[in-house]
C-alpha cells in the first residue's frame, strides 16, 4: 500500500530583543555561564516578571507577516513541571488565547506554491542550559538562557512530504529574518522545531495516529528525520502493527528518533492563568501601525525576482531568502535595472565567495553597488575579461578604488587587437608542438588548453574569443 | 467524595510529594473532607458568568538591559556547585 | 513609662524635638525585645547591630540638620516570608533553612529608604499556610496576652512582636487573613490593603492573586503612617496598582456623621461566638450613636467564599511552590539516588504536612479533569463574589464584621484538624477573593482577650477605612494596652 505523510510543526524562535522577555538580563549568546542571570530569571522566591513591551511588538510583526489574527485581549498561563532547567518548576507561556492564531504562509516547493495554515503564535520563555561534562559526577546547569524570548509557531499538518517541510521552515526563517526579530543562527539553537509525523493510506482523510518528535535542531536534521519517521512507521503498519501516539526525541548523530522514556508517564501541565502578570489589550491603532510598518516579505520579494526581473527560481529563492542579499542585489538594481541576471550572478558567486572566507555579510565588505554595476558593465562591454573583472573586483573590496581607475592604473583592459593577440597566439603555437599534433590527431579539446596558454601570456587581458578563433585558423590552416 | 489511593499517587508525582503507604488514609480522609467543602460549589448555577481579566492591562517594562548579578550572587544559595554552574544528579539524555 | 510603650508618632515627635534620640529609641526596644522573647518566640531572626547602625546613621542626619522622613529611627520588624537582602529568610520552613535572598523586597527597600531599624524577622506558619504560628518549622509563638494561647496567623509573629511592643511596627502578609486575625488576637491594628496597593515585589508568594503586604502598629495613626511607607506602584509588580496617592496618617479625620455603615448578615450568623457578636455589635452601636447610618446587607453567596478560597489558594500554591526543589536553593536531601528521588526527598523532608497537604490540594484542583469543576467554577464564584461585594458597597461606605470567629485559641487546639483550623479564617478569606482593603482595629476584650473588628472598604479606599477606623479610637478611647510579660 502506499502511505501519505502528514506533516505539523512547531517551531521555537528566540527573538532578539536586547533583554530578557520578563526581566532586564541581557540575551547574548556565549557569555560566561550564569553571568545573565538576576533574582528574577533565576526564579529566586518572591520575585516577579515583567513583561518586555519588544516582545509583544515583535510578535504581532510575525503573526502579521504570517496573516494572523491579532487577539485583541490575551494573558499569560503557566505551564507547571520539573525539570532542572527551569528554575520556577513553571514556564510562563500562553494556553488557550495565544497573541496570533489563525494564519496560513505560501512558499514554493520547486515549481508549485503550497499554502501552510498557522495555527497559532504564542510568546514564552526559554530555559536554561543544561551541559553534560564527565569530567563532574552530574549534570550543569546554565541559568544564560533562561527567559530569553521566545515565539512558538504552530502549523496545522497540513505538510506532506519532507521537502514541502523543508521549504516551509525556509520560508518561516526567510520571514524571520526579514523582520529582523530573530538571529536564526541555527548554531546557536536560535530555532528548534518539534515535528508531528502521522502517515496514512493514500486517498484516506482519516489522520494516523501520531509522533511527536523533539529535539530538531536543524532543518536537514528535520528532512532526515521526517524520512525516518515515514519509514519507521511504514514499516510497522506494513509488519501488520499500529502506530502508537508517542513522544521521541530526534537523535540525528544516530539518524534515528528514539522513544523518550520521561514523557511516557501522561504529562499533565496543570496550565492556570499567570496570575502575577496583567493582561495585554491591543488596540486596532497599535495593530495597523505595526501592519504598515512592515517590509517586503520574502515570498513578494521572490515572486518578484522570479518572474518580473527574470531570474531562475533558485537564484530568485537564494537572494529573496536571504535578508542581506536581498538588500544589496535591491540597491544594484535600483542603479542599473538591466543587469538583474549579472548582478546576480556576482552575489551568488564571487560574493558569496569572498562571505565565505570572511565569514561576514555583504554589507560588512563595504561594496558600492554603484562600482559594482560599473565593474559588471566593463566586462559586459568587452573591455574587461572576465578573469580581469575578478581581479578588479578584489583590488575594489581591498581598496574602496573605482573599477575604471583600477582598470587603469593596473592596465587591465583587455585586448581585442586583433594583431597583437596574433602574436602572441604564433609564440603560443611555436612552444606547443605535442598538444598540436594531437590537435591533429583529433583531440580537439586541447584547443581550450592553448587558449589559456595564450591568457596567461596575454597576463590575462588577451580577448578569450578572439584568442580561440585565431588558434583554430592557424591549426585548421 | 472518595479520592482513592491511586489518584493520590497520580497528585503526589506531579506533585514530586513522597507520600508514606501508610499516610495514604489519613491524607486521603483530609483530602476528602477539604474536597468535600469545596464540593458544594458545584451546587451553584454560575451558567450567567463569565471570567474578566483584570481591568489593569499592559504593564510593560522598555527593552533597555539592567545590570545582572555577579555569578557568585547567583550561586549563593545552590547547594551544590561546579564549573560557574549549579550541579545536579546526572540528568538522561531522555 | 517606658520608650517602648509610646506609640510610633509619639515617638516621632520627641525625636523632631531632640529629647530622644533613634539610637536611644531603638535601644529601648531591643532591651524589651531581651527581656521577652523567651516567652513569646516572635523572632526567628534578630539583627540588634544592623538595628542600632541604622539608628544611628539617622541620629547623624539628624544631627546634621538634615529633613528626617516620618518613620526615620523607629523599629519594624518584618514577617520572615519578605526577603531581605543578605539576611536568612525562611518562611518558617526546613526547605529555606539557609536561603540567604540576594536582593530586597520593594517593601523593604521602602522601609531602609525611610530610615526604619530593622530588628529582626519575626515567626509564622510553614509559607503562611495557618492561623495559629503553630506551623512553624522552627518554634510556636505565644499570645503576649495569654501565653497558653496562639497570636494567630500566620503573621503570629510580627503581631506578636507589636502587640508585646518589641517594635512600634511591623509588616505581615495576607492571603486569607494572615493580617487580620492576629491583629484581631492580639489586639493591634492591622491592614490587608487593596489588592495591587502594596507592591508583592519580594512577598514569597503563597496565593499569588490573594497575597498582599500590609501593616501592623498599635494604633490607627501609626498604621497608616506605615502604609503611607510601603503603598504605592512599583514597577517590579505588574499588578500594583499603578495609582498615585496622598500620604493619609497626617490627614486622619474623626467624624463619621451621615457615614453608611453595612452588617452584613452572613458573617453574624452561627459560628460566631455570642460573646464576640455582641462586641462587635457593640462597636456598631457606638458608630450610630456618632451619626453613622447602620444598614443590614446581604451578603449572598459568601458561604462558598471559604471553598473558593481553599482552591484558589492552593492551585497557586502548589505552583508557587514547585520551585522549592532542591536545585537552586535551600534544602536538599543528603539522601537520593537520581534527579527524580532527589526531589521527592527533598520536598517531602523540606515542607512540613499542612504545606504537603496544600500542594497535593492544589496539584488536584488543577490536573487534567478536574481543572473546569474546580478552579474553574472558582474563578467564576470569585467573580460573583466581587459583584456580591461591590454591590453591598454601592450602598454602604464601609462593612462592618466579626474578624475572627473566637477569642484566641490554645496551642494544640486545632493542630490536628486542618478543617477547623479553615474555618477560623471564615471572616477574611472572602476580602481577599474580592480584592479590598480591610481593617482591623481593637475593639474591646471578651474574658480578658483582645479582639477587634473588620473594616471593609471600597477597593483602594484605605483612607475612608483609616478615617472611620481612627474615630472609634479616638471617641472610644478602646485600643492597644501593654501586656504585662
Amino acid at each position: 500500500m502506499k502511505y501519505e505523510a502528514v506533516i505539523g510543526i512547531e517551531m521555537h524562535a528566540e527573538l532578539n530583543t536586547k533583554t530578557k522577555i520578563f526581566c532586564g538580563c541581557k540575551t547574548d549568546y556565549g557569555a560566561q555561564v550564569n553571568t545573565q542571570c538576576c533574582p528574577i530569571c533565576i526564579g529566586l522566591p518572591g520575585t516577579l516578571p515583567t513583561l518586555n513591551k519588544k516582545v509583544v511588538e515583535y510578535a504581532v510583526k510575525m503573526g502579521l507577516a504570517c496573516g494572523c489574527t491579532i487577539n485583541r485581549e490575551t494573558k499569560h498561563d503557566r505551564k507547571n513541571y520539573f525539570y532542572p532547567d527551569l528554575p520556577k518548576a513553571y514556564q510562563i507561556s500562553q494556553y488557550d488565547i495565544p497573541l496570533c492564531e489563525n494564519g496560513e504562509i505560501s512558499f514554493y516547493v520547486g515549481e508549485e506554491k503550497k499554502s501552510v495554515r498557522i495555527l497559532r503564535i504564542h510568546i514564552e520563555e526559554d530555559a536554561g542550559k543544561l551541559l553534560h561534562d564527565n569530567r563532574f559526577s552530574g549534570t550543569l546547569i546554565d541559568f544564560n538562557r533562561c527567559g530569553v524570548p521566545l515565539i512558538e509557531i504552530v502549523s496545522q499538518p497540513d505538510l506532506r512530504s519532507p521537502e514541502e517541510a523543508r521549504a516551509y521552515l525556509d520560508a518561516l526563517k526567510a520571514i524571520l529574518e526579514c523582520l529582523g526579530i530573530c538571529n536564526c543562527r541555527m548554531q546557536e539553537g536560535n530555532i528548534r522545531c518539534d515535528v508531528n509525523v502521522s502517515i496514512r493510506p493514500e486517498g484516506n482523510e482519516a489522520f494516523g495516529n501520531r509522533v511527536e518528535m523533539k529535539n530538531v535542531n536543524t532543518f536537514s536534521g528535520a528532512v532526515r528525520g521526517i524520512e525516518f519517521e515515514i519509514a519507521r512507521q511504514t514499516a510497522v503498519l506494513e509488519a501488520g502493527g499500529a502506530i502508537e501516539q508517542e513522544t521521541r526525541r530526534w537523535d540525528d548523530d544516530r539518524g534515528e528518533s528514539l522513544p523518550m522514556r520521561s514523557k511516557e508517564d501522561a504529562q499533565d501541565y496543570r496550565y492556570f492563568p499567570e496570575p502575577d502578570l496583567v493582561p495585554i489589550r491591543l488596540d486596532r491603532a497599535y495593530v495597523e501601525e505595526i501592519q504598515s510598518s512592515l517590509p517586503e516579505l520574502p515570498l513578494v520579494k521572490f515572486e518578484r525576482y522570479w518572474k518580473e526581473q527574470g531570474l531562475t527560481q533558485y537564484e530568485a529563492t537564494m537572494l529573496s531568502t536571504d535578508k542581506d542579499k536581498a538588500s544589496f542585489y535591491e540597491s544594484c538594481i535600483a542603479v542599473k535595472p538591466n543587469l538583474a541576471k549579472q548582478i546576480c550572478n556576482w552575489i551568488l558567486g564571487d560574493i558569496a565567495k569572498l562571505q565565505n572566507q570572511k565569514h561576514c555579510l555583504i554589507s560588512d565588505l563595504s561594496i558600492d553597488p554603484s562600482a559594482l554595476c560599473e565593474l559588471i558593465e566593463l566586462n559586459v562591454a568587452g573591455t574587461l575579461s572576465s578573469t580581469s573583472a575578478k581581479a578588479v573586483f578584489d583590488e575594489m573590496v581591498a581598496t574602496g578604488k573605482a573599477p575604471g581607475t583600477i582598470v587603469q592604473e593596473k592596465g587591465l583592459a583587455q585586448v581585442n587587437d586583433e594583431e597583437a593577440l596574433a602574436a602572441i597566439v604564433e609564440k603560443v603555437l611555436s612552444e606547443n608542438q605535442g598538444p598540436i599534433a594531437e590537435y591533429h590527431n583529433g583531440k580537439t579539446n586541447v584547443l581550450g588548453f592553448l587558449v589559456g596558454q595564450c591568457m596567461r601570456n596575454s597576463k590575462g587581458k588577451g580577448n578569450p574569443q578572439l584568442f580561440n578563433k585565431l588558434l583554430a585558423e592557424h591549426l585548421n590552416q | 467524595m472518595k479520592i482513592t489511593h491511586d489518584e493520590i499517587r497520580h497528585v503526589a508525582r506531579l506533585a514530586r510529594i513522597e507520600i508514606p503507604e501508610d499516610q495514604f488514609d489519613k491524607l486521603a480522609q483530609d483530602m476528602e473532607n477539604i474536597v468535600d467543602m469545596v464540593a458544594q460549589l458545584q451546587q451553584v448555577d454560575l451558567s450567567d458568568m463569565e471570567l474578566n481579566l483584570s481591568a489593569q492591562c499592559n504593564i510593560f517594562r522598555e527593552d533597555e538591559p539592567m545590570p545582572s548579578m555577579p555569578r557568585e550572587a547567583v550561586l549563593q544559595n545552590a547547594p551544590a556547585k561546579e564549573a560557574g554552574c549549579v550541579l545536579v544528579p546526572r540528568v538522561m539524555e531522555e | 513609662m517606658e520608650l517602648y510603650e509610646k506609640m510610633g508618632y509619639e515617638l516621632r515627635e520627641l525625636m523632631d524635638k531632640k529629647e530622644v534620640s533613634a539610637r536611644e529609641v531603638t535601644e529601648s526596644f531591643l532591651a524589651r525585645t531581651d527581656a521577652v522573647e523567651g516567652k513569646l518566640g516572635s523572632f526567628l531572626t534578630l539583627l540588634p547591630e544592623e538595628a542600632l547602625k541604622t539608628a544611628d546613621a539617622v541620629d547623624k542626619k539628624a544631627a546634621a540638620g538634615e529633613k528626617l522622613s516620618p518613620l526615620a529611627g523607629l523599629p519594624i520588624a518584618i514577617k520572615d516570608c519578605i526577603c531581605t537582602k543578605d539576611v536568612r529568610t525562611t518562611c518558617a520552613s526546613k526547605i529555606l533553612e539557609n536561603f540567604i535572598p540576594p536582593y530586597d523586597a520593594t517593601v523593604v527597600l521602602r522601609m531602609k529608604e525611610q530610615g526604619m531599624p530593622i530588628i529582626g524577622k519575626t515567626n509564622l506558619d510553614e509559607f503562611a499556610m495557618g492561623s495559629s504560628c503553630e506551623n512553624s518549622a522552627y518554634q510556636k509563638t505565644h499570645n503576649p496576652y495569654d501565653l497558653s494561647r496562639v497570636p494567630g496567623g500566620s503573621s503570629g509573629g510580627s503581631a506578636a512582636a507589636v502587640a508585646a511592643a518589641q517594635v512600634p511596627f511591623s509588616v505581615g502578609s495576607d492571603t486569607g487573613g494572615s493580617i487580620r486575625q492576629p491583629a484581631c488576637l492580639t489586639g493591634i491594628v492591622g491592614l490587608k490593603p487593596s489588592y495591587g496597593s502594596v507592591s508583592r515585589y519580594g512577598l514569597v508568594a503563597f496565593g499569588s492573586s490573594l497575597d498582599q503586604v500590609g501593616p501592623f502598629a498599635r494604633c490607627v495613626k501609626d498604621n497608616a503612617m506605615l502604609f503611607d511607607a510601603i503603598a504605592g506602584p512599583d514597577a517590579m509588580d505588574a499588578t500594583s496598582a499603578r495609582i498615585n496617592r496622598t500620604p493619609i496618617a497626617p490627614n486622619l479625620k474623626v467624624g463619621v456623621k451621615g457615614l453608611k455603615i453595612g452588617l452584613p448578615k452572613e458573617f453574624f450568623g452561627e459560628g460566631i461566638d455570642p460573646e464576640v457578636r455582641a462586641l462587635i455589635m457593640a462597636a456598631a452601636e457606638e458608630y450610630r450613636k456618632m451619626g453613622a447610618e447602620l444598614l443590614e446587607v446581604d451578603l449572598p453567596f459568601a458561604e462558598y467564599a471559604l471553598p473558593t478560597y481553599y482552591i484558589v489558594s492552593s492551585a497557586e500554591a502548589s505552583s508557587n511552590l514547585a520551585r522549592f526543589d532542591g536545585v537552586k536553593y535551600g534544602y536538599r536531601s543528603p539522601n537520593f539516588e537520581d534527579l527524580n528521588d532527589l526531589y521527592f526527598k527533598s520536598r517531602s523532608e523540606g515542607f512540613g504536612p499542612e504545606v504537603r497537604r496544600r500542594i497535593m490540594l492544589g496539584t488536584y484542583v488543577l490536573s487534567s479533569g478536574y481543572y473546569d469543576a474546580y478552579y474553574k467554577r472558582a474563578q467564576l464564584m470569585r467573580e460573583k463574589l466581587k459583584q456580591v461585594y461591590n454591590a453591598a458597597l454601592d450602598r454602604c461606605d464601609v462593612l462592618l464584621t466579626p474578624t475572627s470567629p473566637t477569642v484566641a485559641f490554645k496551642l494544640g487546639e486545632k493542630e490536628s484538624d486542618p478543617l477547623s483550623m479553615y474555618l477560623s479564617d471564615i471572616c477574611t478569606v472572602s476580602i481577599n477573593m474580592v480584592e479590598l482593603p480591610a481593617l482591623v482595629v481593637p475593639c474591646g476584650m471578651v474574658n480578658g482577650l483582645p479582639m477587634g473588628m473588620q473594616l471593609i472598604g471600597r477597593k483602594y479606599a484605605e483612607e475612608t477605612l483609616y478615617n472611620v477606623a481612627y474615630t472609634f479610637e479616638q471617641t472610644t478611647g478602646l485600643g492597644w494596652v501593654c501586656p504585662t510579660l
